[in-house]
């Protein structure tokens, strides 16, 4: 075999490495245009980011409790199995959930939960997120001190089919006749008779908000969502009696349902991961929260929009789902009544 | 520049007749090789695409484009050399295809991936089809007959140009450390090498054993200070033919490889002796859960470094049956194979001349492709998704996804879920053949040379 050919190829693969590999480098170190927001009397001024291709973006106003910064999710070694059989998808998922927040500057308290911590946790009545990425309710917890905690300020995650159908005992998976739904607003918040479906098509622009997970064919009804102050957001079934996403308020806290499992024919733990992400960051547990979709075909865009906040613990934020720029920025609005005035925000 | 007939294994008058290139070979012949062999590939690339993979890298490139590292959002879990050669060619698409469009999400997406737009799918194959025709060169420039097994080899045209995996790029840079080595290029060994091992870990595995033939190369003529220089040198090949990809390393990136490590090992099968544990025989023996996880991981490290004590022993004339041997023990006891890992160990098997490594190699592309077919049920339907979807050719999408639902439901030969009894089938079936494989590269080793068998 010649040497020749051998120089020629090994020093034509080492150019393309070095060169590829200062491409990644100047991606990531370029400093670039970014998402600006500030706040201004009577609304927000934004900009967009120019970008040599299109992409969606999303401004929105809403309240959100620190709170929401304190994430627990349920990874309890002792149970056995998830829904969907493999338990190792809950590793995958607690670590897409970091990488996705850590991906838009976002450090939130993420720590993993066993059943016990979880009641514990409840009973303290002190507010924050708990994941429920299992698709199984654990038997030892009363549905009541969900229902409690929840209405005290706690956001509650499920993950799964119809939501505490089936409950995890220590003798494994049990169905109940009594699922959460009727234990936390004493209805379904299903169509109980809709067919599940497969296919998914987007809700309108303001309700998609360019989530990922599209999994809408164990979904909850969106009229059955609206009818408790919810909101359906993301994916819905082509009849439209189900949808992917929906929140649904508590007293002060609210509960999030995905409409399917983390796993159906592969992992979708980093796309269930994203939208956990975007949605805590967002704060769109404020059923109330003021969204505007926008679309830039890649030039930037500044703008006003007219937006006054409906309490103390507001934020804007603007940023673009789309992969190919994910990135999140938020401006925190502060209420002038500290200053001397009542009934309005400002920055600070 | 390396003498012709200094290593037995790659004497002309080693291989049979047909597969010797003569004197008078001239470009139309070349052209009559190649050409085929490349349009076939450009015909295959854009219509075709096995999804779990070509999305993975439509997920790298929009990553890229966002500023992030290849880690850093955990949706690649390769090594990053892989992840530079794509970036380098993400950009030059972006000018003709925007990102919204690399991919297609229909609304009936139960597999939960989208189809690869064609474009897309016809640049990321390049480089691979490109290495394809690189070690197809090397071995043409052998013998044309090998080039032909290697380039018209069912499953070398499935991995590069319908599946889009890169591991064809693996396999030259393997066959260009063992012909730096035999041509005693210890520094081109290394560098190959560590290009290499940028691309996928396999490489770093057989580096000990080209090592060796350069150290006994020195030793043997007496000049064991040279052997000291040699090793050197390899190892600054290796370290800048790495060091490009090593920049690129980030937390996330020993996140994803510890999760994937994890569940591997638990789950060891595939296309190796793994496999075994799916059966019904096996399914009560505690040895696959307790002992071959840690047995395998023992004999993957251990049988390279045999080997490579006996080439420092028999010398350059035990080394192609050495890598020949070592790539195949990481094939087999490596905690997953996919099929296309066949590939690492083709070009090398096909240099040595040996009519039994070259019949073996070759006949392994059957299971393999029924591997695949395993997998899905469908394998003509599952590739062509692109097709379906872009061009309304072939089959109808919205049937390839129900009847590969239907299928993956479905019971297997064993009576336990489909795919699980395929592998345990296709799996136990090919393990003997990894066997074989193995003792009979040792025993060539041991005798110093690929003689037959």
């Amino acid at each position: 075999m010649d040497l020749k050919s051998v120089r020629l190829l090994s020093l034509a693969l080492l150019t393309i490495l070095v060169a590829g590999s200062l491409v990644l480098l100047a991606g990531r170190f370029a400093s670039d245009d970014a998402f600006m927001v500030t706040i201004e009397s009577g609304g927000v001024r934004y900009r967009t980011p120019d970008r040599p291709f299109a992409y969606t973006w999303y401004l929105s106003v809403a309240c959100r409790p620190a709170s929401l910064d304190q994430i627990y999710v349920l990874t309890d070694p002792s149970i056995a199995e998830t829904f969907i059989g493999n338990r190792s998808i809950l590793e995958g998922f607690y670590v897409h959930l970091q990488a996705n927040a850590g991906a838009i500057g976002w450090e939130p308290s993420l720590e993993r939960l066993t059943v016990t911590q979880m009641r514990e946790l409840l009973e303290s009545g002190r507010p924050a997120v708990i994941v429920d990425p299992l698709g199984y309710w654990p038997a030892e917890i009363s549905p009541a001190a969900l229902r409690s905690w929840i209405e005290t300020g706690g956001v509650f995650i499920w993950m799964g089919d119809r939501i505490g159908a089936w409950q995890w005992t220590p003798g494994g998976p049990v169905a109940t006749d009594q699922p959460l739904d009727h234990s936390l607003w004493g209805r379904s918040i299903y169509d109980e008779r809709a067919p599940q479906p497969l296919e998914a098509v987007p809700l309108p622009e303001v309700q998609n908000l360019g989530l990922v997970y599209r999994w809408a064919t164990h979904g909850p009804s969106p009229q059955a969502v609206a009818e408790l102050g919810g909101r359906a957001l993301g994916w819905r079934t082509r009849d439209g009696r189900r949808v992917s996403h929906a929140i649904i308020p508590l007293g002060q806290g609210a509960v999030v349902v995905f409409g399917g499992r983390l796993a159906m024919q592969r992992g979708l733990a980093a796309e269930a991961a994203q939208d956990i992400v975007v949605i805590l960051y967002r704060g769109l547990t404020d059923t109330g929260a003021w969204i505007r979709p926008g679309y830039s075909d890649g030039d930037g865009e500044s703008g006003f929009w007219g937006v006054k906040p409906g309490c103390p613990e507001a934020e804007v934020i603007i940023g673009s789902p789309d992969r190919w720029v994910f990135r999140h920025v938020r401006e925190r609005w502060y209420p002038i009544a500290e200053h001397g005035r009542s009934g309005e925000y400002q920055r600070r | 520049m390396m003498e012709r007939g200094r290593v037995p294994a790659l004497k002309a008058k080693n291989l049979p007749r047909v597969l010797r290139t003569r004197d008078q070979d001239h470009l139309a012949i070349a052209l009559a090789v190649f050409l085929p062999a490349a349009l076939i590939r450009l015909a295959l690339a854009p219509l075709t695409a096995w999804p779990n993979d070509t999305y993975t890298w439509v997920r790298l490139g929009w990553d890229a484009l966002a500023g992030y590292g290849p880690y850093d959002r955990l949706g690649f879990s390769y090594p990053p050399g892989w992840a530079a050669v794509l970036a380098l060619l993400l950009w030059p698409l972006l000018l003709v295809l925007p990102p919204d469009r690399w991919a297609l999400f229909p609304s009936m997406n139960i597999s939960g991936l989208p189809v690869v737009h064609p474009l897309f799918l016809l640049v990321t194959k390049l480089p691979a089809i490109l290495a394809d025709l690189g070690v197809g060169w090397l071995l043409y420039r052998q013998a044309r007959g090998l080039a032909l097994l290697w380039l018209f080899n069912p499953l070398v045209v499935f991995v590069s140009a319908i599946q889009g995996q890169y591991d064809s790029f693996v396999s030259l840079t393997i066959l260009l450390s063992l012909a730096a080595a035999l041509g005693g290029s210890a520094f081109l060994s290394g560098l190959a090498c560590g290009i290499g091992t940028a691309l996928k870990f396999v490489p770093l595995h057989i580096g000990p054993v080209m090592l060796a033939a350069l150290v006994h190369q020195n030793v043997r003529v007496g000049v064991p200070r040279r052997a000291i220089a040699q090793t050197l040198s390899w190892g600054l090949g290796g370290i800048i033919g790495l060091a490009p990809a090593l920049v690129l390393l980030s937390p996330g990136f020993w996140i994803v490889v510890t999760a994937r490590l994890d569940l591997a090992i638990t789950s060891s099968d595939g296309l190796n002796l793994g496999a075994l544990r799916r059966t019904p025989w096996a399914a009560d023996w505690r040895f696959w859960t307790d002992w071959y996880p840690s047995l395998s991981q023992a004999l993957l490290v251990f049988i390279p470094l045999l080997f490579a004590l006996i080439v420092l022993w028999r010398g350059e004339g035990a080394l192609i049956p050495a890598v020949v041997g070592s790539l195949t023990a990481i094939i087999a006891f490596q905690p997953v194979t996919q099929p296309q890992y066949l590939l690492w160990v083709i070009p090398v098997a096909l240099l040595s001349g040996s009519r039994f490594y070259i019949v073996t190699v070759t006949a392994l592309a059957m299971p393999a492709l029924l591997f695949y077919e395993g997998l899905v049920g469908n394998l003509l339907a599952y590739v062509s998704q692109p097709l379906s979807m872009y061009l309304e050719r072939g089959y109808a999408y919205e049937g390839t996804v129900t009847r590969y639902l239907e299928y993956v439901q479905g019971t297997g030969v064993f009576g336990g879920p489909v795919v699980s009894d395929t592998i345990g089938l296709i799996g136990s079936l090919v393990a003997p053949v990894w066997i074989a494989l193995l003792l009979v590269s040792l025993w060539k080793a041991l005798r110093g040379g690929p003689q037959e068998c």
